[in-house]
């Protein structure tokens, strides 16, 4: 039976796993510097190694509710709620960063593991593992990083 | 190492940098006559002209002068190539504002691709005439 390695990650108090051959680093929270025009879900970038990278709000990306994401205002401003861990991916040839709370061991997980997401589902969701009381959503994190292209070409025009 | 010489700025909440090889003049808003000739530079993504600007950037891009407002906090710097962070990421591209992060300490500006700035097409080739007309 095939398996795959994923990075349990949390948000906001859910789970959620991230295949590991995406992985690049674990890092500690980031400098976030804002661009112009910012989304939620792009809210600026970060320096990582001679390179500044993307970073990504899962928590908008993934439409996680508000009220639990509780987004971050100064100023007038909108800016990413600040986490403790930022996952360095590579995803499809694009470096990204994303800011989690926390991050645990790599779990290696059987593909019949994982179920169709029912239970909480969320965009780009690849299924869903309970590992005792706990419920972790397996991300498709490709697909996001498409779609998240193709908006901002869309908003360039 | 390289060094490169730029002028940092802030403007609509954002921090740039320019090459100071192409900041011509540095003028109060007061000073400034504003006329068709001249117009904030569109960096792409999006005009970064900040709506009430204290100073005036006027810059030669691509053999004709264009301006840019800026907030008052203005600073020229040197900056090395290990402060010269690579903007690479096709999350960027399409606007194309920026090619680099300079980073000094915790503060971080967005370099501007001066070769890639869009510029109207009513902006006149550099000249003498063009430089008085943008003064009172």
């Amino acid at each position: 039976m095939t398996s795959d390695a994923y990075l349990p990650v949390e948000i906001d108090a859910r789970w959620f796993l991230l295949r590991s051959q995406l992985v690049r680093e674990v890092i500690g929270a980031v400098s976030v510097a804002r661009i112009p025009h910012p989304t939620r879900r792009i809210p600026g970038v970060f320096a990582w190694k001679g390179r500044a990278l993307p970073i990504i709000d899962l928590a908008e990306a993934l439409g996680l509710p508000a009220k639990t994401a509780h987004r971050t205002e100064t100023s007038g401003r909108v800016g990413p709620k600040p986490r403790s861990r930022t996952i360095v991916v590579d995803c499809a040839g694009e470096m990204i960063g994303l800011p989690v709370d926390r991050a645990r061991e790599v779990l290696v997980v059987a593909a019949g593991e994982l179920r169709p997401p029912h239970v909480a589902p969320v965009p780009f969701s690849r299924g869903e593992l309970t590992l005792g009381d706990e419920l972790l959503t397996a991300l498709d994190l490709g697909a996001m990083v498409d779609e998240l292209l193709e908006r901002g070409r869309k908003e360039v025009g | 190492m390289n060094r490169w010489a730029c002028l940092t700025f802030e403007t609509s909440g954002v921090r740039g940098a320019l090459p100071a090889s192409v900041v011509r003049r540095i003028v109060s808003v007061d000073d400034w006559a504003e006329t068709p000739t001249f117009t904030d530079v569109d960096f792409g993504w999006a005009a970064l002209g900040t709506a009430a600007p204290k100073s005036v950037l006027l810059l030669e891009l691509q053999g004709r002068y264009a301006s840019l407002g800026v907030r008052g906090d203005l600073a020229a710097g040197e900056y090395r190539e290990d402060t010269r962070l690579g903007l690479d990421s096709e999350f960027f591209r399409a606007s194309a504002f920026s090619h680099a992060l300079l980073e000094r300490g915790a503060v971080h500006a967005f370099l501007i691709d001066v070769a890639r700035v869009r510029l109207p097409d009513s902006l006149e080739p550099v000249s003498a005439s063009v430089l008085h007309r943008a003064f009172r």
